[in-house]
């Protein structure tokens, strides 16, 4: 192309434009980077196509990508054939006060594993991160017991206290603040504050990005629970979105065209909160990959 | 005159509030677990609000769950032990399994003490929840609800379409082959654009038990493998054959196409052989389908299975009586069975309630389609117990570790059922040796 528009051109008196070489490793990366983001997005739309089609018409073959009758009907079916409204609020209000409670438990946890000298403190941050290991499942039934002998069942309590402590978070803004000088500490001691002080106004305003970033990944993994929210509650006033929505799948018949609406309405939140926090994401995940620091 | 009136008022309404709080702890709570879409638990609420009308003085507490982890969260609530929190009547698929585990409370007992009538039930359909002792001794553990027999569904307008007569209730296997070759359609590419029949693989032993084969010589005390046995080989080989000519779907596509109702509403079969649960899906889709009861070989008999999830107590339930009275409640006509059956969901576990206008509709108030449901009778007058049921708890570890993988690689296409049933038998023999003497 670049030949011929060339050639086309020499007759002009025009200044010849002059092509900066294509960067054939550049091209490659973004015809990789797209069929990666084509392959990752493809799901998505497919919940989307199959959130307005009719029944008759998701399993037909082959299948179509674009409805042939758009069936805006199902979201407000989906939302009536179950208390959505009731399950989005619970949603809400359990990510968000885990997102809190969580933020302020690990990142006073995390100050004292990163700047208090204490006997047995590395012993201790040791266990506290070995408990990473123990997979859910097995917690579910000693969980269990202990929020039931609470009289916790099927209560907001249930659903918030046990998520409002984590390893994870405690071990990311751990390693953030050993990055922080010991010299502001010193500083900050020597004009007599305390260590509740040092924390409050020196660690926290210096952490805001770290902490940003785990409340994202911290309300993604509350929003998303789903396990722990089944078996702790029963009431349908109790129940969180994931849980509602697997009830549009049957024993013998799952309603896909309900289910996919439901998961798209649940995913809105997930989108907002990443649109509005999207730099603070990317910078989380760069976290995780620095773990070893 | 004011202060008096004030006054009056109060102790009117601090009675009130008394004699509600007196109200609400006089009434028993029993705690009802069971799974269910939204339409279904719809239905079942429905049927506790029936049932507390009936008996005021007894509450029913709803715990639903979904489907796929209604089992889980109960799992759970045993394994933490508390009877507080374990449902009282519950929902349970096979109800011999927790009888095994100890969960679940016997029903003998209530239904002499409460002369309930367990005649009604289909033939064989109650030795579901049944064990028997070494001594014969029967006990009784749960009531299943509805029966799981399969009937043929078929496509009006597609047989209308291509001109085939519609099934009847004597058709064989002949027919339904004969039929199925002028119902499939391929294309020239090769791709098979609808198939006659979509029935899932794992309900190849209805076909064998009407070939007078069998799985295993006694479904509750086995000690034999029957599937090498001629009847047993040539009705896989009817089934995996219908699938090699196209002329059924094959199981793994069923699946990945979204099960046989869905395919059965998009047109890409013309028949499917399924139970009762698809008749509200396909009546809300506005389709033009019949059933009839499933074709049988020329000198075959039905082979209807006697099983259904059935209602149980639970071994901790604080308030048995209670528990026994709604149970009962639900399993009869008048009470659970007429509601369930009247909202097109179920094929009921008692004959009369399938005898009843609730199922076969009247003059005045017909029944929803299909139109042909003695087809359900006359397989529910025919269901056996055993043959395709097991009473055993170990059926599932043998179904799934020795005759599952291998059906499932015969229709594939991928094995020839005379090659590899001898082979399957072997295993489960001696299986089912080392679990008798042990």
């Amino acid at each position: 192309m670049a030949t011929t528009t060339g050639t086309a051109r020499a007759g002009s008196d025009l200044p010849q434009v002059v092509r900066e070489p294509v960067n054939r490793t550049h091209v490659a990366l973004h015809v990789l980077l797209i069929a990666g983001s084509a392959v990752m997005l493809l799901p998505f739309f497919w919940m989307l196509s199959t959130s307005l089609k009719y029944p008759p018409e998701i399993f037909t073959y082959p299948p179509t990508w674009i409805p042939n009758t758009i069936a805006w009907d199902n979201y407000p079916n989906a939302l009536t054939a179950v208390p959505f409204d009731r399950y989005y609020l619970n949603s809400l209000i359990i990510a968000v006060s885990v997102v809190f409670l969580q933020l302020t438990t690990s990142s006073l946890s995390a100050f004292a594993f990163a700047r208090l000298r204490f006997a047995g403190r590395d012993k201790l941050f040791t266990i506290w991160l070995a408990t990473l290991m123990i997979p859910f499942p097995v917690l579910l039934i000693p969980n269990f017991v202990i929020v039931r002998s609470l009289g916790w069942y099927d209560s907001y309590q249930a659903l918030i206290i046990p998520p409002a402590f984590s390893a994870f978070s405690t071990f990311l803004l751990r390693q953030h603040y050993r990055g922080i000088p010991l010299e502001m500490d010193d500083a900050a001691r020597i004009d007599g504050a305390s260590s509740f002080r040092i924390w409050w106004q020196i660690m926290l305003p210096m952490s805001k990005t770290t902490l940003a970033a785990v409340a994202i990944f911290v309300f993604l993994g509350s929003w998303n629970e789903f396990l722990w929210p089944l078996v702790i509650t029963y009431r349908d006033e109790m129940r969180t979105i994931p849980v509602g929505l697997s009830k549009f799948q049957g024993q013998f018949n799952t309603r896909w065209e309900l289910l996919m609406a439901g998961a798209v309405t649940a995913m809105l939140p997930i989108l907002i909160v990443y649109m509005m926090a999207q730099k603070w994401f990317i910078r989380g995940i760069t976290i995780t990959g620095m773990g070893g620091r | 005159m004011q202060h008096k009136l004030v006054r009056v008022l109060m102790v009117v309404v601090l009675l009130a509030m008394f004699s509600s709080l007196a109200a609400a702890q006089d009434k028993a709570v029993v705690t009802w677990g069971f799974w269910g879409s939204p339409e279904e638990a719809a239905t079942h609420t429905s049927v506790a609000e029936a049932f507390m009308e009936a008996n005021p003085d007894i509450e029913i507490e709803i715990w639903h769950q979904p489907w796929s982890d209604y089992f889980t969260s109960l799992d759970t609530l045993w394994a933490a032990g508390d009877g507080a929190l374990i449902p009282d009547v519950l929902f349970l698929s096979p109800p011999i399994r927790y009888a095994a585990r100890g969960v679940l409370e016997e029903l003998t007992p209530y239904i002499e003490a409460h002369d309930y009538d367990i005649s009604d039930f289909w033939p064989g359909l109650l030795e579901y929840g049944t064990t028997y002792d070494e001594d014969g001794t029967r006990r009784i553990w749960g009531f299943p609800r509805d029966i799981g027999l399969e009937v043929l569904y078929y496509n009006k307008e597609i047989f209308d379409e291509v001109g085939v007569a519609y099934p009847t209730d004597d058709w064989t296997w002949d027919d339904l082959l004969a039929a199925a070759e002028q119902l499939t359609v391929v294309e020239s590419t090769g791709r098979v654009s609808r198939y006659a029949l979509g029935m899932e693989g794992g309900k190849f032993a209805l076909f064998v038990l009407q070939n007078n084969g069998g799985l295993l010589d006694d479904m509750r005390n086995p000690t034999t493998c029957l599937l090498d046995s001629p009847e047993s080989i040539e009705a896989v080989e009817f089934f995996a054959g219908m699938m090699d000519n196209n002329y059924a779907m094959r199981s793994a596509n069923l699946g990945q196409a979204g099960g046989d109702a869905a395919v059965f509403q998009s047109g890409q079969v013309a028949m499917i052989i399924q139970n009762a649960s698809r008749v509200s899906a396909f009546n809300a889709a506005g389709m033009n389908y019949d059933v009839v009861p499933v074709p049988i070989p020329a000198d075959g008999q039905r082979a209807a299975a006697a099983g259904g999830a059935a209602w149980t107590m639970s071994a901790l339930s604080d308030d048995k009586e209670s528990a026994w009275t709604f149970l009962s409640w639900l399993q009869s006509t008048d009470g659970g069975q007429g509601i369930y059956t009247a909202s097109g969901e179920i094929l009921p576990a008692l004959e009369s309630t399938a005898l009843s206008e609730a199922f076969l509709g009247s003059e005045e108030n017909p029944a929803d389609p299909p139109a042909n449901r003695m087809a359900f009778i006359i397989e529910g007058r025919n269901a056996k117990p055993g043959g395709r049921v097991a009473y055993f708890p170990e059926w599932g570890e043998i179904n799934g570790n020795y005759v599952r993988p291998v059906m499932n690689e015969i229709w594939a296409g991928e094995a020839v059922p005379a090659e590899v049933l001898p082979g399957v038998c072997d295993d489960v023999d001696a299986y089912l040796a080392e679990m008798n003497a042990g």
